[in-house]
């Protein structure tokens, strides 16, 4: 016995959240990867690939990021306001970086086969 | 026009609609309980200060509530600042912290704080904290102060379920925010910076005014060499604790100095801490010094006085023991027993050097006079220690005693009946009676002087009243009391306190009157059963 709780269009929704979740992570990589930027830089950059992230969901996402040593910030003045946080791939990240390169490939070989 | 407020984003100050204020500060409020990350919470501020900034709002500029609507918009629902879904309890259990309770705060906070902590009603804390200050001359004031400045003020309504050791979830935030409670800031602050520079200032000169005193105290000492006088029993000891003395004083005021220091420059750093550290060790060995002297030189002082003291026997001529009435002085010394005796002698237990009792008989009467009998004991240049002298008249039974100052005891034969017997006390004099039986007991007292024969079985009673008279008897059967007419300005009234008496009526003032206590504006009369 099944029951449907929710729709389909719901249903799928949360699929994509926990397939957009581990993609997500690769794309910041791949943003910081190239120069050190900007938070909101890298929102834009990411909506500019029509990926849609709410501004919320980035923040903690650089936090885990940084503390598991992916990542690395630097402040940097700005002209108005605080200085800013600027976040630049380390060595590991950039290893990282290239394996979930490895093994999305890998993913898209799978879903041509089926 | 709605009302405008201030709020500090990433330490840049705005002014900023109240409904918009309390809304941005809920928003905030959960993005720091969904992200459980304090960092975060402040590069979310910075950027606040950005999208402001794109809206055309610098510092200084005023927020309403369309910005906070459009921010929230931007940066979306707090949940998306959530790595999991649920969140907030640190390894399972809730944090349970220390903060300075701002919303309920009498001065700073503390003990409304400390009461919330614990689950106690913050009343009790300061009433703690006032009857503490009452006995701690000011020291609980100054760590009050301390504990305002190193503990840190509630910033978020998560804190305060931090403070409560409740779980810091969204419902919990929710209730707290829909309660309306509003968090003060910036205002706490700087009342908090104004009252550590007063106290500062304040301890600054208690410091000042300690230091000042205890140089003349030194010096004067030093001056008149007699720092041994203080502490007499031995020169070394003496020495090393009026050295440890001025020595703890000085760490005291190092300390308030430290202090001081502090709440000035209002940072606490390690090295104060260990100085701080440093000098409330040194300072309590100086007090432990202090004390282990001054135990240790007492001791050693009344060592040295019980070997300096000598018993000397006197045999009082024969004629003595024709004596009924004795009319004695036993000023300055401490005390004196007269004993019904076969014996006739006059026994001295005092230091050297003392005066011997003169004593003169003319028939039934002999005059003893004790002054002086103890000798001061002297060391350095003048201080006097202790009359240290006991004084024992071995002699007849005697009709009559007339105390012309001092204190004194006469003592009968257990068992012994004396059918009278006439007290006479001079003004401010003392006399009790002890054992034995008297018939008929006439006791005529001066103003101030002090009477009792409790410990002596009397039958009849005559006694005489003066201003500040204090008289005890113990059962008797009938009692006459002559209370004095004027009263005194002072207010001191003369007083007799009788155990018993067996006769239905008393005489009081020449009338008969139905045995009762009295309470007139001159004198009162106890009668307890």
């Amino acid at each position: 016995m099944t029951e449907q709780t929710i729709s389909s269009e719901q249903y799928a929704e949360n699929v994509a959240v926990q397939l957009r979740k581990g993609f997500l992570v690769y794309c910041v990589l791949r943003v910081c990867s190239k120069e050190a930027v900007y938070t909101s830089d890298i929102i834009t950059k990411l909506r500019q690939a029509e990926l849609v992230v709410v501004e919320g969901t980035i923040y903690p996402l650089l936090s885990r990021l940084q503390k598991d040593g992916l990542l690395a910030h630097e402040w940097q003045e700005s002209e108005q306001g605080p200085p800013r946080k600027y976040y630049r791939i380390t060595p590991y990240g950039e290893e990282v970086m290239h394996h979930v390169s490895r093994n999305i490939t890998k993913l898209t070989t799978t879903l041509k086969k089926l | 026009m709605n009302e405008i407020t201030r709020i500090h984003l990433a330490k840049v100050p705005y002014n900023i609609e109240i409904e918009a204020k309390k809304q941005l500060q809920k928003y905030i409020d959960a993005i720091s309980v969904y992200s459980g990350d304090q960092e975060l919470a402040q590069d979310v501020e910075s950027r606040m200060v950005e999208l402001l900034a794109e809206r055309k709002i610098a510092a200084e500029g005023t927020i309403t509530l369309n910005d906070v609507q459009a921010i929230q918009a931007q940066l979306g629902e707090p949940e998306a600042f959530s790595e999991e879904e649920v969140i907030v309890e640190e390894n399972g259990k809730p944090a349970h912290r220390l903060f300075r309770d701002t919303t309920q705060a009498w001065l700073g906070g503390v003990a409304a704080g400390i009461g919330r902590y614990f689950g106690v009603n913050p009343l009790w804390i300061r009433l703690a904290f006032i009857v503490l200050a009452l006995f701690s001359f000011g020291t609980i004031v100054l760590i009050y102060v301390v504990l305002w400045l190193i503990i840190p003020p509630i910033k978020t309504v998560a804190d305060i379920l931090q403070l409560e050791g409740r779980a810091t979830t969204i419902t919990a935030i929710h209730a707290l925010n829909e309660a309306g409670t509003e968090i003060p800031t910036g205002r706490d602050r700087r009342i908090a910076r104004g009252a550590s520079i007063v106290a500062g200032v304040g301890i600054s000169l208690w410091a000042l005014g300690l230091l000042a005193l205890i140089i003349v105290v030194s010096a004067v000492a030093v001056a008149h060499h007699n720092i041994a006088d203080f502490l007499p029993g031995n020169q070394t000891i003496s020495v090393l604790v009026c050295l440890a003395f001025v020595v703890g004083v000085l760490l005291f005021v190092l300390l308030l100095a430290l202090i001081a220091y502090f709440l000035f420059s209002w940072r606490w750093t390690k090295r104060l801490w260990i100085a701080g550290l440093v000098v409330i060790v040194l300072g309590l060995a100086a007090v432990g010094i202090v004390v282990t002297g001054r135990i240790t030189d007492n001791a050693a002082l009344q060592q040295r006085l019980d070997s300096l003291t000598r018993t000397t026997t006197t045999s009082l001529p024969t004629s003595f023991r024709g004596v009924t009435n004795v009319s004695i002085n036993t000023e300055g010394v401490d005390q004196v027993t007269y004993v019904v005796s076969n014996r006739a002698q006059i026994t001295v237990s005092a230091l050297p050097g003392g005066r011997t009792p003169k004593v003169s008989i003319n028939g039934a009467s002999a005059s003893i006079q004790l002054n002086e009998t103890g000798a001061a004991y002297r060391i350095g240049s003048n201080s006097a220690v202790g009359h240290q002298a006991t004084v024992t008249i071995y002699g007849p039974a005697l009709q009559g005693v007339t105390v012309e100052g001092g204190v004194f005891t006469y003592e009968l034969i257990d068992g012994s009946v004396a059918p009278t017997f006439t007290a006479h006390v001079h003004p401010g004099a003392q006399l009790s009676i002890e054992g034995g039986n008297i018939e008929s007991l006439t006791a005529v007292l001066g103003s101030t002087a002090a009477f009792d024969a409790t410990s002596a079985t009397v039958h009849a009673a005559t006694v005489s009243l003066d201003t500040g008279t204090n008289a005890l008897l113990g059962n008797i059967s009938s009692l006459v009391v002559t209370a004095p007419d004027a009263c005194p300005v002072d207010g001191s009234l003369a007083s007799i306190e009788v155990g018993g008496v067996n006769d239905s009526h008393v005489t009081y003032n020449d009338k008969q009157i139905a045995k009762q206590s009295i309470t007139n504006a001159c004198a009162e009369l106890t009668i307890d059963n």
